[in-house]
């Protein structure tokens, strides 16, 4: 391993047939990970952002956060709190985390079992539809703060382009920012997830 | 909802199967006059044709969460990757040497500490070696900018 890293560092790794330097940085990769998200977990609870609160599911694991969404005023979610999780890969910042809503949320780009599909949070090698332009993919300076003002965002704002849940988006389209009951597009309101 | 003038171009792929991939071609279809804006947007994606090569390059990572090891990789794969690894390596790098006017490296959020071995894009955006090497790896973009450095670095590398 320390050999691999030797070559690597001195550029002598062209043949990567044997270079182990993906062996090395998936090592490297889980103390920085740990690092980011510890600075991340401490700088949101010293500064907390408008909009969402931030933290642990399990105060011992890093890498799985449960966030609580204020609905954006002026929004069909306007009014309600909506309680997502986040799935960090070992690998992040270099990958992109998974996130869950786990309350109802009704929007045409969280799939009906809540996962979000917002392209930020795909890879940027996933090029398999081909309808994203890179810079709306991931990038490594995302932060758990800049993932959630893009979901923020994309709540007044659905990405017409990929639906994930095509049911809502022919339902946000036809009835639309006239629809006036809130309650519809989120079923959880105000006691978002505290039945437990 | 019989009327949906959703544009619907692909589903999210993080769960796609084939059923949902014709089940939306043939929705798709079914839309009558909006048919000639989406068969536009359905055929190979315009903004990465110069790109074309370079996508295939990520096969190091075949699909999301799933990375191959190098003995797996065919040949034609080795190839590729060897070349990426060979362009980021000409890329300027150095060593910080305390300069105020970069402090911190964006992807780790870490101040830099002199000594720390820094590389430096097209663009100016300085960033661990580490840290900036295994991102150029999925993407050659600048992650700060979104500068493409493959022009850059082509340019370079074929005059070294
Ligand atoms: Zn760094
Ligand atoms: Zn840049």
């Amino acid at each position: 391993m320390a050999n691999a890293q030797v070559l690597h560092a001195k550029g002598l790794c062209h043949s990567l047939v044997i270079c182990n330097q993906y062996v090395t940085q998936s090592i490297m990769a889980e103390g920085q990970s740990t690092l980011l998200l510890r600075k991340q977990l401490a700088d949101l609870k010293k500064n907390p952002v408008e909009g969402f609160s931030a933290g642990l599911i399990d105060d011992d694991d890093i890498y799985k956060w449960e966030v609580l969404i204020i609905g954006p005023p002026d929004t069909l979610y306007e009014g309600g709190f909506f309680k997502a999780h986040l799935y960090f890969p070992k690998d992040y910042p270099q990958k992109p985390p998974k996130m869950k809503f786990i309350s109802d949320v009704w929007h045409p780009n969280i799939e009906k079992n809540g996962d979000v599909c917002i392209s930020i949070l795909h890879e940027p090698g996933d090029d398999k539809w081909g309808y994203e332009k890179a810079n709306e993919r991931w990038l490594p300076i995302h932060t758990v703060e800049t993932i959630l003002i893009s979901v923020i965002s994309m709540l007044a704002d659905p990405n017409d382009e990929s639906p994930a849940n095509v049911d809502a988006a022919s339902e946000w389209l036809t009835c639309g920012s006239s629809l006036s009951a809130p309650g519809k597009f989120g079923e959880e309101q105000s006691a978002a997830g505290d039945d437990a | 909802m019989g009327n949906c003038f959703w544009k619907i171009m692909g589903n999210c792929f993080s769960s796609p199967t084939s059923d949902d991939i014709s089940l939306l071609r043939g929705s798709n279809e079914r839309m009558g006059p909006r048919d000639s804006t989406i068969s536009d947007h359905l055929g190979p994606p315009p903004p990465y044709v110069s790109h074309e090569d370079e996508d295939h390059a990520y096969m190091y990572f075949p699909s999301p969460n799933v990375s191959r090891p190098a003995s797996q990789l065919t040949e034609e794969e080795q190839i590729r990757i060897a070349k990426r690894i060979g362009l980021i390596q000409h890329l300027p790098s150095g060593v910080y040497d305390g300069s105020k006017k970069i402090r911190e490296c964006v992807i780790c959020m870490i101040e830099f500490v002199v000594g720390d071995h820094v590389r430096y894009l097209p663009c100016m955006h300085t960033y661990h070696v580490d840290c900036i090497d295994d991102w150029l790896m999925r993407s050659l973009t600048c992650p700060s900018c979104m500068e493409p450095v493959e022009s850059a670095l082509l340019t370079s590398y074929e005059t070294n």
